[in-house]
């Protein structure tokens, strides 16, 4: 777990939410692999992870000014991911024609860039099996169990009721159990 | 209210990590170029190009990750060049031209050096991998135009090699993904899967055709090719999804 930084401690964020560009790289560079890996929580697929990761990282950027360095920087980080993710999937359906979408191929990671092998597998697992868990449940299980928000701040992103999420949770869970295997 | 994951589910749904995985490692070259974008993107020197919405998603963009893989090998040739010599930026080359040569110049050896002595300029010509890792760059800034003439270029002047091979794939993906031109998507995608049908992008290749026979609305040759894919690589990950296409087209009549 990465130590937070809070915006009095790290100078890179104060100098990046003035426009120091070094400072703003500096601070993607060490958040990406954590913006990517919930970008592809959250999509069907690996195809359109970095396109949607640049989205979340220009949200951060532009919004590090609302950072007030009450809680996590992570933390923070992840939900304006989060929160950019689930904006620009909407827009992209909306938009979407009537063809359905197509698969992603699985390429095979060079092995030297992944650090642990098996935790790296076992999450490629996890998101194969969510690929096939409907997206607003998936989103909703992503949101709760991976960023731990709570159902009613779910409800309040999602802009949908509190049954509603919680109902989507039910649903997102049941499926994933029968998807590993068990019962629901 | 908290839910419970159970244990069956603890390893499904695990917290975040900031190293690889679920999504897929970056290579430091390619994560640098993201950055690059966005940090261009934030600052307004480069105008968002928003990608306009395909006619279906494909996997070309797989094939262009491969070629970002690639582009990173290349790159990291690129880079003990670069420590000797000072390489002027690789112009981007028009479409049915021959590459322009980078300019590069030596590094004075001596700071009094006279002013009158002109330390002549050696030109030397792009390699095709230098090619292959300035389109990719373009890609990853958005420049699907650019980087789709970059790619072209590597195909038109370096027959037959394998950057060529990988750079056509690329081409086409862009062609059918940003660029509205299915039919020279085809074409690319057509000329990639005849040359090497046993080609480490073959998949990508007749997946591609079938995609851009989709989008031509040309369902017959799309069902063929979808069903020839099948046959070529039985046990593709993508073998649901074509089966349930083939299913979608049977569905429509004849």
């Amino acid at each position: 777990m990465m130590r937070s930084r809070p915006l009095r401690v790290d100078p890179r964020l104060q100098a990046a939410a003035c426009g120091e560009r070094e400072a703003a790289a500096s601070l993607l560079r060490e958040y990406l692999p954590r913006i990517r890996n919930l970008v592809r929580y959250l999509l069907h697929g690996d195809q359109d992870v970095d396109d949607f990761a640049q989205e979340a990282m220009l949200s951060i950027i532009q919004g590090l000014g609302s950072y007030r360095g009450d809680g996590p920087l992570e933390a923070w980080i992840d939900r304006v991911t989060a929160h950019t993710t689930i904006t620009e999937l909407r827009r992209r359906k909306n938009l979407r024609r009537a063809a359905p979408a197509g698969p992603a191929l699985e390429l095979v990671p060079e092995p030297s860039a992944v650090g642990r092998p098996d935790e790296y597998l076992s999450s490629r697992w996890a998101v194969a099996l969510l690929d096939h868990v409907p997206e607003e449940q998936r989103e909703a299980l992503v949101l709760h169990f991976v960023i731990e928000m709570s159902v009613p701040e779910i409800a309040e992103a999602v802009g949908r009721p509190v049954e509603t999420i919680r109902s989507r949770l039910r649903l997102g869970l049941d499926r994933l159990r029968l998807l590993v295997g068990g019962q629901p | 209210m908290t839910w419970r994951r159970g244990p069956r589910l603890r390893g499904v749904l695990a917290p975040l990590r900031n190293e690889p995985g679920p999504a897929r490692p970056l290579s430091p070259v390619a994560a640098d170029a993201l950055i690059e974008a966005t940090l261009n993107r934030a600052e307004g020197i480069e105008p968002f190009e928003r990608p306009r919405m395909p006619r279906m998603r494909r996997s070309g963009r797989v094939a262009v990750l491969a070629v970002l893989a690639v582009g990173s090998v290349a790159a990291a040739g690129t880079k003990i060049v670069s420590s000797r010599l000072e390489i002027g930026p690789v112009r981007i080359v028009e479409h049915g031209t021959a590459p322009r040569p980078a300019r590069i110049t030596h590094r004075p050896i001596v700071a009094e050096e006279p002013p009158h002595r002109e330390v002549p300029a050696v030109v030397a010509a792009p390699s095709k991998r230098d090619l292959l890792v300035d389109a990719n760059q373009l890609r990853q800034k958005r420049q699907w135009n650019r980087a789709e003439k970059v790619y072209a270029s590597i195909v038109k002047s370096f027959p037959g090699s394998d950057e060529a091979y990988t750079a056509s794939i690329a081409a086409a993906a862009l062609r059918l993904e940003h660029l509205d031109d299915a039919d020279g998507a085809l074409d690319l995608y057509l000329s990639a899967w005849k040359g090497r049908r046993d080609g480490p992008l073959a998949e990508e290749a007749l997946y591609g055709m079938a995609g851009s026979y989709r989008a031509l609305g040309r369902w017959r040759a799309e069902r063929h090719t979808l069903q020839q894919f099948l046959k070529k690589f039985p046990k593709s990950s993508m073998r649901e999804q074509v089966e349930q296409r083939i299913d979608q087209i049977e569905e429509m009549g004849p």
